[in-house]
């Protein structure tokens, strides 16, 4: 390890814009063509052995921001550095030697296993997609070691159809562990699975990291990331309104926004009752991003500065926050 | 077995599996839902056997009169003889064997054909997919009959060339219903896993989606083999067949121009047309059965009439809703 | 706050389900809960516990295969006496369903204000005129601005939709509402602007509310009390506050420890294993394989929910110890 850096990601300005279609008759009406910003100028770095959360609710960007990182959607423009490597710059058809070093683990762990490949099959694939050397067996049965499928050949023959929605999340973790990454980026990871089952794959997670991997976690779930995640990103229509140490955003925050979504989050102690922050409405769509701050509209606080100006992440000024704590708000 | 939890928390004990169950074969299951399915395989199962078995079966010879002509059915003819004085079951055994293998041939075919096009169509989308839908759309719209008519006299009246212009015919509804399936499979999250992974495109079509795929095909096969074997029968009725071979459209034509209709003749001119149909049901029967149960699209959910039931303890009492 | 009126009261409710092959899965075991106006009930549990299950049998959504027995005492009548006999008339006028899932299975080519009219005439509880002035009223009371009545589904987004299902279930004018995961899928700012019209509609409408979910926090924010299910049956209930300082069964008290705080530093835990087969019959009690806190008798002599203070009631021996000492 000591020959590679610590940073394993770099993100710079990256942005991701997708037209939106006019159709016949919005072009015979010569309707003004409109873009969706997904991802609307967001920079965020991960250190090997580090897990970062990217938080936020739906159409905030974080699931395209982690998608670009793959590929799987094409960056409108920016950097994104895979160990001082510019992603971007290869043609898709060039990236394949890339994509070992970058796994993805996806939400729904009952549809990202094909029913008709067992599980050592399931494993073993990447490891023939990449004409990998070496004894296909045991890397299988490594890879079902460190994923915590003991005793291996108790799984190596199943069918998905045969395992539990937390076993077939290790089968997918495993079969991304084979090819050695070092960026494990994880979509919503446990959403789907028992909350008696989350802990075990999260921890399985906190473990892969103790062993170097950097992992990304995407999640709209505070809580999981305040409880195992180094750092969280908070994403807001497109961009990261906050960012910092996990439990400093969620103990000290400086953006409303994340005030106000860490509000909502009902407590587990009955006694704990607070008062939620409901913000009114819904996030706007991302065709319509608001002119100066994009969370004015329905900001609690906003003032009428933060109409014109669009505030960057910036380490709020009152100097009693850490160092990597950054907030994009004018207020702070 | 208190166990410490907070010990190795990312092994798993040992949990039991989701067991095996019992499944029925997919034959078994596929009969006790849809009977219809049995008595189509039954049907056709019955013909398939006479048809391989003919010669044990009878001891007449299909190209050897018997100068027995016209005769109605007896003890030594049980179907009579016909123009010729071949003997009619005879006929009507090989008849089937020839409409059964071009049938099935033409239907190899179109599956080949269809398949390959619905799923180059339906995995790489865009201009492709395009072209390949209207050539497809094309041979949907043109009528077969006068295609069929115009291909038999321009290439001649050969078996291969029978077999091939059906084959070319039918590819197109195939075609369709896989590159529907092609395009739902596609977007499930393993073969974009998989795809994201360095995956090309032969192993992601040959590994992840025929097999998903296959069955569908298969199906889909053995209904179009019911209407190759129509077409046959009208092309050789219609006397553009090979003149060579026995099949049930020839006899059927055979018996047109000996004029066994007006002369009371039925032995000659029924039981090739209730065999043939007999074929062609049968083959639909089961063909429809299996593209039900294994074309995900076609699923229906009835919704039950009969409400749930209540239990006593002493009676059971079902309520109708 | 209850007004002490009881409107339902569920007794001993089983349910089996049919499995073919002379295999019957027992999906709820002797299921027992009241409610009262007012009052907002959490079921709580794990896939496959069978809280669904439990409230579509008090609505009579069975399928075919099932068999149900018990009592569903509702204003005093079983209306499970006669099944669908008895219990359609009550069908939405006094108990009603938002359904897990409900915001996607709105009709596409029906108006959203449309479709809160159907359940209406359906019901006869109205029609025409004045169905469709109510239907505005309910569409203002769930907080779904005028204008978007007249859209269609599509156009209004997830955390609208659910409001427009809820609408739809409180037609007629139900005295109780049950709730199947109505915030699972939605975002975590919606999920509070839904939460929180739950709530209000309780205290304004005297609408009795059971809420059955898998999220914990979000009961423990809504609901005064809550059963914990496990394995087809009850093994906790209790209010919120027992449930989560004094907790009297090991499932509750590990549910709660897998559940991450957002300030709290204690470890999250995972239970592990997975709940029992349900078409196989059970000895002792069905948590024993996965309990931290198991002794002997556990293993084959099935724990019986009992009454350990007032409205306290859990299905544990460790109590029977705790009592003896």
């Amino acid at each position: 390890m000591s020959a590679q850096s610590q940073r394993l990601l770099e993100i710079q300005d990256l942005f991701v814009q997708f037209p939106v279609p006019r159709g016949i008759v919005g072009a015979m009406r010569k309707r003004p063509r409109q873009t969706v910003k997904a991802v609307d100028g967001v920079s965020l770095h991960l250190d090997r052995g580090e897990m970062v959360a990217l938080v936020g609710e739906s159409g905030c960007g974080k699931t395209t921001t982690a998608h670009s990182i793959l590929r799987m959607v094409e960056p409108t423009s920016g950097s994104i550095l895979l160990d001082d490597i510019d992603v971007t710059q290869y043609a898709p058809r060039k990236m394949r030697p890339l994509r070992r070093h970058m796994q993805m683990i996806y939400q729904d762990p009952y549809e990202s296993l094909d029913p008709r490949f067992r599980v050592r099959q399931t494993i073993a694939e990447p490891m023939q997609i990449h004409r990998l050397p070496g004894d296909r067996e045991t890397a299988v049965t490594e890879a079902l070691e460190r994923a915590g499928l003991v005793p291996t050949d108790l799984y190596s023959e199943r069918f998905p159809h045969e395992l539990s929605g937390g076993q077939r999340q290790r089968v997918a973790i495993a079969a991304s562990l084979v090819l050695n990454p070092s960026l494990l980026v994880a979509d919503e990871p446990v959403s789907m699975l028992d909350v008696s089952v989350r802990a075990g794959i999260l921890s399985l997670l906190d473990g892969l990291r103790k062993d170097g991997l950097g992992i990304l976690m995407i999640t709209h779930d505070l809580s999981t990331a305040a409880h195992f995640a180094d750092r969280i990103a908070v994403m807001y229509l497109g961009r990261i309104v906050e960012q910092g140490i996990a439990k400093e955003v969620v103990r000290d925050p400086q953006h409303p926004y994340t005030k106000a979504l860490l509000s909502v989050v009902p407590p587990r102690d009955p006694r704990d009752r607070k008062t939620p922050q409901i913000l009114q409405g819904e996030t706007p769509d991302a065709v319509r991003i608001p002119a100066g701050c994009r969370f004015h509209p329905r900001c609690p606080v906003a003032q009428d500065r933060c109409k014109l100006e669009d505030p960057a992440l910036h380490k709020p000024v009152s100097g009693q926050t850490s160092e990597t704590h950054e907030a994009a708000c004018l207020l702070v | 077995m208190s166990q410490d939890l907070s010990q190795s928390p990312t092994a798993m004990s040992p949990e039991p599996l989701r067991p095996k169950t019992k499944r029925r074969g997919f034959l078994r299951q596929l009969i006790h839902d849809r009977p219809q399915a049995a008595v189509g395989l039954a049907i056709v199962g019955a013909l398939a056997l006479i048809a391989i078995f003919a010669p044990l079966l009878t001891k007449y010879d299909p190209y050897v009169s018997t100068r027995e002509l016209r005769q109605p059915p007896s003890a030594e003819h049980w179907l009579g003889t016909d123009d010729g004085g071949f003997d009619m079951v005879t006929l009507l055994m090989y008849g089937t064997r020839t409409s059964m293998i071009i049938g099935l041939a033409a239907s190899f075919v179109s599956m080949f054909l269809g398949g390959a096009a619905g799923i180059t169509a339906g995995y790489f989308g865009g201009k492709i997919d395009g072209a390949i839908m209207r050539t497809a759309d094309f041979f949907l719209v043109i009528p077969e009959v006068p295609l069929m008519v115009i291909l038999a006299a321009i290439f001649g009246q050969s078996l291969i060339i029978i077999i091939l212009v059906i084959g070319v015919l039918l590819w197109a509804g195939t075609a369709r219903v896989i590159r529907a399936q092609v395009k739902s499979v596609r977007e499930r999250v393993y073969v974009k896993r998989t795809r994201s992974l360095g995956a090309g495109n032969n192993r992601i079509i040959f590994r992840h989606i025929l097999p998903q795929v296959g069955p569908l095909l298969v199906a889909n096969t053995v209904l179009v083999v019911a209407v190759a074997i129509f077409d046959e029968t009208f092309i050789s009725f219609l006397g553009l067949g090979d003149p060579s071979k026995v099949s049930l459209g020839k006899l059927i034509e055979n018996a047109f121009q000996a004029g066994s209709a007006s002369r009371g003749e039925w032995w000659m001119l029924v039981p090739p047309g209730v065999v043939v149909t007999l074929l062609i049901l049968g083959c639909t029967l089961f063909g429809q059965a299996l593209e039900d149960a294994l074309n995900p699209r076609l699923k229906v959910s009835y919704l039950s009439v009969r409400s749930f039931t209540i239990r006593r303890g002493i009676s059971e009492n079902k309520d109708e809703a | 706050m209850s007004d002490g009126s009881r409107l339902l009261d569920v007794r001993d409710l089983n349910v089996w389900f049919d499995l073919g092959n002379d295999r019957t899965l027992h999906a709820v075991q002797n299921v027992s809960f009241t409610m009262d106006a007012g009052r907002r009930f959490g079921l709580v549990g794990e896939s496959g516990c069978g809280k669904t299950t439990s409230i579509l049998a008090v609505m009579g959504l069975l399928p075919s295969s099932a068999s149900v027995s018990g009592q569903i005492i509702l204003n005093g009548e079983d209306i499970m006496a006669e099944g669908e006999k008895t219990i359609r008339s009550h069908r939405w006028n006094d108990i009603a369903m938002v359904f897990q899932g409900a915001m996607n299975a709105l009709n596409p080519v029906k108006r959203v204000g449309h479709q809160i009219v159907e359940p209406m005439e359906l019901h006869g509880y109205a029609e025409g005129e004045a169905a469709e002035k109510r239907s505005r009223e309910l569409l203002d009371l769930v907080g779904i601005p005028p204008d978007r009545a007249d859209r269609f589904p599509h156009e209004l987004s997830g955390g609208m939709r659910q409001r427009a299902a809820i609408a739809m279930s409180l037609a007629c004018e139900p005295k109780i509402l049950l709730a199947d995961e109505p915030t699972t899928a939605l975002d975590v700012m919606v999920q509070a602007q839904i939460l929180q019209l739950l709530v209000n509609l309780s205290d304004d409408l005297g609408l009795a509310l059971v809420l059955v979910t898998h999220d914990l926090p979000a009961v423990s924010e809504v609901c005064q009390d809550a059963a914990v299910m496990y394995a087809g049956e009850i093994v906790e209930t209790g209010t919120m506050d027992e449930l989560f300082h004094d907790p009297k069964h090991p499932y509750t008290r590990l549910l709660f420890a897998a559940t991450p705080d957002l300030y709290g530093d204690e470890q999250v835990l995972s239970i592990a294993g997975s709940p029992p087969r349900l078409d196989e019959p059970l000895v002792g009690c069905p948590f024993c394989p996965r309990c931290d806190s198991d002794f002997a008798r556990c293993v084959h002599d099935r724990p019986v929910l009992r009454e350990l203070s007032f409205g306290h009631l859990a299905a544990c021996h460790l109590n029977d110890i705790a009592e003896q000492a």
